[in-house]
């Protein structure tokens, strides 16, 4: 079996590259391309994530938002699973599973995480729940992470199919290319 | 008088406060579009910096200029078309 060029179609590159962005370039032997790929795609992801905090990545709340933010790969999976598990419980009085409220705090009641109202001393304490983003500024952080999906998947073509002009450039020996004079 | 619970800010976890200046967020997302789709579009990596540059003073020209038409067709152009009383 031959290794894939680096300018066919080359599966191994997809699969890396919607593992971790940048790493399909990465396999593609273009290290360059692969950083600034990197830094693009988590810029935005953690910018997105700096201005609405965890709850602009929410698949029950937002699952619209998160069809596209889900492109970004694995690390949009994680940081919805550590949305989901470490910082939403359940409402005592609905039962239904929801961000904190101001004022509430999350407690461990047997088998399941519940809010509970907090006492004057844990609110002077600056105990709460995270802060969700509101309005425009929360559609931002969203919008970014989205942003981040969708180059992601530009990245994640151009690794599948690569551009036959971003070869690295390999010096050419007339033996290898069948020394014919 | 009631303590601010929300003076606990931990960066990645809580959202910003920063309502007033929500625009200015649109710099660093053009630039690291930039970054990321020139990563793969750039043809020559010689000039790979210039054209980020580039491409974000396109994207944040092309914003700018949608913004002032559509403040000119809300402000000046619909009042015209459709004047509304008082």
């Amino acid at each position: 079996m031959s290794t894939p060029q680096s300018t066919e179609f080359n599966p191994l590159a997809g699969l890396a590259s919607a593992i971790f962005p940048g790493a399909g370039h990465l396999v593609l032997g273009q290290r360059k391309r692969a950083l600034f790929a990197a830094i693009g795609v988590f810029g935005l992801f953690f910018l997105g994530l700096l201005i609405g905090g965890i709850d602009a990545i929410d698949s029950k709340e937002d699952r619209i938002w998160f069809f596209g933010q889900a492109l970004v790969g694995p690390p949009t999976f994680v940081a919805d699973a550590i949305h989901q598990n470490m910082f939403k419980a359940y409402d005592p009085v609905t039962g239904i599973k929801r961000s904190g409220l101001p004022g509430e705090h999350r407690v461990d009641a047997g088998s399941r995480p519940v809010w509970e109202p907090l006492s004057q001393e844990q609110i002077d304490a600056g105990i709460g729940p995270n802060i969700p983003g509101l309005g425009r500024l929360n559609e931002i952080a969203m919008l970014s992470i989205v942003l981040a999906g969708m180059l992601n998947l530009i990245i994640f073509l151009d690794a599948l199919i690569p551009n036959p002009a971003h070869a690295p450039s390999t010096p050419s020996f007339p033996a290898a290319s069948g020394g014919a004079s | 008088m009631m303590s601010n619970p929300t003076l606990a800010y931990t960066p990645f976890l809580d959202a910003l406060a920063i309502h007033e200046y929500w625009y200015l967020l649109i710099i660093p997302m053009a630039f690291f579009i930039a970054v990321g789709y020139k990563a793969v579009r750039c043809s020559d990596m010689k000039n790979y910096f210039r054209q980020v540059i580039i491409f974000s003073i396109q994207i944040l020209g092309g914003l700018l200029l949608l913004a002032i038409a559509f403040t000119l067709i809300i402000n000046v152009l619909l009042p015209m078309l459709a004047p509304m009383p008082g």
